[in-house]
This record gives C-alpha cells, structure tokens and sequence, in this order.
C-alpha cells in the first residue's frame, strides 16, 4: 500500500472514531496531494499596476470634490446673505421657531407667521428679480449654478469611485 | 529577514509600489487558488483575485496592523466571491475548467516510485471532486484551512463567521469528503 493511502486510511479511520483532532491533522496530510491553483505569470505585474491606476484616478477627485463643496457653500451663504439683507431674515427667523415648538397654538401664531413667510419669499424673490435684472447678477447666478452643476458631477464620480470616508484604523466592511 | 506584512503595508500606504508588489506576490498564488477553488474558473478566479487586490489597496488605510493581513485579505476576497456568485446564481460542479488539460499538480519531488505519483494523482482526482460537491460555505473554509494553512480563529475572521460555526463546517466538510472518498474505493 501506498502512502497516500495510508495517508487516506488513518484520516478515515480517525473519522470513524470521532476524533477530531487527530482527524484534522491527518486529512491535512491528503489534502496536500490537491495541487493549488497558481495564477498566470503577468498576474503580479498587472494586478499592481492595475491598483496604481485605481489610485491614481481617485487622487484628484477627492480635494476638487472638497474645493467644489466649499464654494457650493460660499454661494449658498451669499444668496441666504441676500436674503437677510432684503428683511426676510425676521420672518423667516418668526417661522422657525413658531414650528419647533411644535405646540397648537404656536401653529396658530405661526399660521399668521406664514403669511410673513410668503412676504419673505417674495422678498427673496423680489432679490432674485432684482439680480436677474443686473447682468453682474446674472452672471453670479449662472456662476452659483455652474459650481452647484460641478459639485454635483464631483459627488457622482466620487461615489462612483468607491471611495470610502473612514476613520483610521478601524477593522470593518 | 524579510518585511512582515504590516511593514509592507506601512511602506505601501507611503507610496512605494515595490512593497505593494511584494504584498501582491506574497499572496498571489492563494488568492487565485482560494477563488478558482469557489468559482470553478481559472480566468474568473484571476479576475476576482485582481480585484480583491486593487479593493484590498484602496482600503488599505482601514487595516489594522495587529491583526493578521490574511484573514483581513481573504475577507475582501471571500465578499467579491460572494457577490460574483450572486450575480451568476452559479454554483455548479465544474472540474474541467481547472483540470481541462488534465493538470494535476507538478510531480512531486519526493515521489518515491511512479506508482506512488499514480497513486497521488488518483488521490488528487478524488479530492478535487469530493471538493467540489460540497457546499461553498464548506469548501471555503475546508481551503483556507487545509490549504492555505488559516487557524479556526483566521477564518472566522476572513469570513466574519463565529470560530464554532467554522469548527462545524470543517467537521461536516470532512465527514462528507470521508463519504465520497470511500465511495470512490479509498476505504479503510
């Protein structure tokens, strides 16, 4: 008998009398007759070169995604800058603490609250209207638009991207 | 002495591709073999160890050095499996797109006769069928651990499963592979 089969013979025989230990040990043995799968000679080379690239093409993205959110902020901050200027900033101050105190009769007071809302809207309008009338406004407008357009494309691509936000060193999927 | 794992790790986060290389080429062959091994396809096993490769540099800021690389590798590696096996609803038996040419394995160097090669080569065939008709919970952990030489502990790590349940699918996967083997003719 061949020492594979002995090999296969004490693995069974330690099966049969259900010792797991020596089991384990001895099927180790024959499973070493199993050759491993080997990968192709090119495997390492464009398996690096293939994580280089990944890496390379995430790199830019994150600080531009970062510089497009913080003017997307900026921009945002100017028109609620605008806002307050026009007045709306009380009414619309009014508004949102008559709702977080989520009682009736602040609804109530909000309810006439709300119409000092819609004044600040057209407030807010009537500041929309009054730079859409001025080609500088205009051209902020378009501006604010464009960088809200590309810190949107950013994000996607970023997502896309798999990049992920995590602290260092934690051990998870 | 060589680089340990977290080393290489270290000098790879700081931009040096040779250390990633050598993490590439030190568990290259492992993760091909634990992939074919589950995908039955060699090609398909290539491309999800590349994968698990260029997923597993992209998060290598996540590892933590104190644990060991290869069951936070074979993690990554065992859930693109996953993912590719969901896709594919495959999980059929398959022994030709691994041994279609009749590969073996290399002759083994301490093979005393031909007959004991012959005899090894029957074994492998055995084997490689009773693997493959195990489920592919059972035939994941029966290769980290027989193979690729993982401890219990490793493999409930990799595959995120308590060290009791790997304990049991290794006795299962055995008790099975003891079943087809003896009914292939390799009885005690």
């Amino acid at each position: 008998m061949g020492r594979w089969r002995t090999h296969v013979e004490t693995w069974l025989k330690a099966e049969q009398q259900g010792a797991d230990d020596a089991a384990d040990a001895a099927f180790g043995h024959v499973f070493a007759t199993l050759p491993a799968v080997e990968p192709s000679p090119a495997f390492v080379a464009r398996t690096v070169e293939a994580a280089w690239a990944a890496a390379g093409a995430r790199r830019p993205v994150v600080p531009l995604a970062v510089a497009a959110a913080a003017l997307l902020v900026a921009g945002a901050s100017g028109v609620v800058l605008s806002l307050a200027l026009a007045g709306g900033a009380a009414r619309l101050l009014t508004l949102a603490t008559a709702l977080s105190s989520a009682s009736l009769l602040s609804l109530l007071t909000a309810g006439t609250t709300l119409a000092g809302w819609s004044a600040a809207v057209l407030d807010a309008g009537t500041v929309v209207a009054a730079a859409i009338g001025n080609p500088y406004g205009v051209a902020a407008l378009t501006a604010i638009e464009l960088v809200a357009a590309a810190v949107l494309l950013l994000l996607y691509r970023l997502l896309r991207s798999g990049v992920e936000w995590r602290a260092p060193r934690t051990y998870c999927f | 002495m060589p680089p340990t794992d977290a080393e290489l790790v270290r000098d790879a986060l700081a931009g040096s591709q040779a250390a990633y290389r050598t993490l590439v080429t030190r568990y290259a062959s492992a993760a091909v073999n634990v992939a074919a091994r589950l995908v039955h396809d060699r090609a398909v096993a290539e491309e999800l160890a590349q994968d698990a490769f260029v997923r597993a540099f992209a998060r290598l800021d996540s590892y933590d050095p104190e644990r060991k690389f290869s069951a936070w590798f074979f993690r990554v590696l065992h859930n693109l499996v996953i993912d590719h096996l969901r896709r594919r609803r495959v999980d059929t038996v398959s022994l030709d797109a691994l041994t279609a040419d009749g590969y073996q394995g290399p002759m083994d160097a301490s093979t005393t006769s031909p007959e004991d090669e012959l005899e090894r080569r029957g074994l492998a065939v055995a084997l490689e069928d009773a693997l493959s008709r195990l489920r592919r919970e059972y035939r994941e952990v029966v290769v980290l651990r027989y193979q690729q030489g993982l401890t219990v502990e490793e493999i409930a790590e990799a595959l995120g499963l308590p060290e009791g349940t790997v304990k049991t699918f290794l006795h299962r996967a055995r008790k099975e592979m003891a079943g087809l083997l003896t009914a292939a003719g390799w009885k005690p």
